[in-house]
């Protein structure tokens, strides 16, 4: 009797009637005669009835789905669009976009042979012509403006190419002064450099403001949806 | 005296599944819902989301041992499903649902897995310090657990391998017959059988451990 104790299984599948006749009488003979299996079965019983007694979690809210269902709400997008991700690369972005400021700002001012001078055409103007003023100035202000690009900062804003010029001063001075077209040639080139350049700090700036202002939005929206849903 | 004692082994279901609470008139009901949600229609989806998502996430609360998660699974489940339902070809409506809320559940762990924050809170949670939504036993015939022993019961499921678990929470928790179990799990009965006494056997030593059986 000893030798041969009912196994948890059948025990188990005795409390739910899922033994059939047979099994069940072996079982039977065998409980009626060992209180060892007997108490094992009675320690499953109660445990059974303890798990049944496991308060059942009600949900808090309605779980329909709305009429299209995007694809998307699965997968990778959706868990792409957390909240915690969209804040975190919005925050890259606004630092980004004081990075750029400081740097527009700290740069150094009328280093336009650089190409990154990003001052303010004015300071540059009053700078370059001091220096340089004598030799070209009177053909520069006589040619028209050259581009459209330079147009706000208006005529003072083609000094700074004259400092290109005087970086060659091997080439003839004669050629320059006689040509004057050949000059607004020469005079195109810089400003494509300098002015340009300070459109890329501060359009790049705005850009970045404009991505962290978008990205805040879109984890704000993901943050209100998750509330939803929780 | 064996008649009299096995009155008192064969153990009483008082919590049963949704689908033997059915008459006729709910299955009817049913299978008009599931040609409109076949044909696209989320209303007559929502009226099979509002039938089934008691089951749904209780199953998925038990599964994860976090109520929050378990309500973003289910109601994953709930999108997936709805999305696959044309693709849903008969047979039991309530284990073709119940085997996705499964597998979202078993999605979400993974995923929250890979991320320390969210394991810890889970370890907290089954560790029973965080308290459970809506705590009512619906079960008149059981004493209400000790918050102890609820606690204990609930670390000893978190222990358990998958298949162990949901059988457990299919047969014990939810009142799911061995068939439907089976046919969520897509396992023979036998199997379902076997994982049952193995899961609840070891949750009986985990109780005897602990103090809670003696
Ligand atoms: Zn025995």
């Amino acid at each position: 009797m000893q030798s041969d104790h009912v196994g948890t299984e059948a025990l188990s599948a005795l409390l739910d009637g899922h033994l059939s006749d047979r099994e069940r009488e072996t079982v039977e003979a065998h409980l009626a005669g060992c209180p060892a299996c007997r108490i094992d079965l009675e320690q499953l019983r109660r445990t059974v009835s303890l798990l049944q007694a496991m308060p059942a979690a009600a949900p808090a809210r309605s779980f329909a789905v709305r009429e299209a269902v995007p694809p998307a709400r699965v997968g990778l997008v959706h868990r792409m669009a957390r909240p915690p991700l969209l804040r975190a690369l919005a925050g890259a972005a606004a630092a980004l976009m004081v990075v750029v400021l400081l740097a527009d700002a700290a740069w150094p001012r009328g280093d336009v042979t650089t190409g990154i001078g990003l001052s303010s055409p004015a300071m540059l103007t009053a700078r370059e012509s001091s220096a340089s003023t004598p030799t070209v100035n009177p053909a520069a202000a006589s040619a028209p403006p050259p581009d459209a690009r330079a147009g706000d900062s208006g005529a003072p804003a083609l000094e700074p190419a004259i400092q290109p010029r005087e970086a060659a001063p091997g080439e003839e001075t004669p050629e320059s002064v006689a040509t004057p077209i050949e000059l607004i040639g020469a005079v195109e080139a810089p400003p494509s450099l300098a002015p340009p350049s300070l459109r890329v700090g501060q359009v790049g700036a705005v850009f970045l403001g404009i991505l962290a202002a978008i990205l805040i939005t879109a984890s704000l929206r993901a943050g209100r949806r998750a509330g939803r849903r929780a | 005296m064996r008649r009299s004692g096995r009155a008192g082994w064969v153990r009483f279901r008082s919590r049963v599944a949704v689908s033997r609470r059915s008459t006729s008139v709910r299955v009817i009901d049913e299978e008009r819902w599931l040609d409109a949600a076949r044909a696209g229609d989320a209303d007559a989806f929502n009226h099979l989301v509002e039938r089934y998502q008691s089951l749904a996430y209780s199953v998925a609360c038990r599964t994860l041992a976090d109520p929050e998660a378990a309500a973003d699974a289910t109601q994953e489940a709930f999108f997936s499903a709805f999305r696959a339902i044309a693709g849903f070809r008969g047979g039991s409506f309530q284990a073709w649902l119940l085997r996705i809320v499964v597998n979202a559940c078993y999605d979400a762990r993974r995923y929250a897995n890979r991320r320390p924050a969210t394991s810890m809170d889970r370890v907290i949670e089954e560790m029973g310090e965080a308290p459970w939504p809506d705590q009512h036993a619906v079960n008149p015939e059981t004493a209400v657990l000790s918050q102890e022993t609820l606690a204990t019961l609930e670390g000893a499921l978190a222990e358990l391998p998958d298949e162990q678990r949901l059988a457990i929470v299919l047969v014990d928790i939810e009142g799911l017959t061995y068939e439907e179990a089976a046919d969520v799990m897509g396992r023979p009965v036998g199997t379902v059988r076997s994982r049952l006494a193995r899961g609840r056997a070891r949750v009986r030593d985990i109780l005897v451990a602990t103090g809670n059986l003696s």
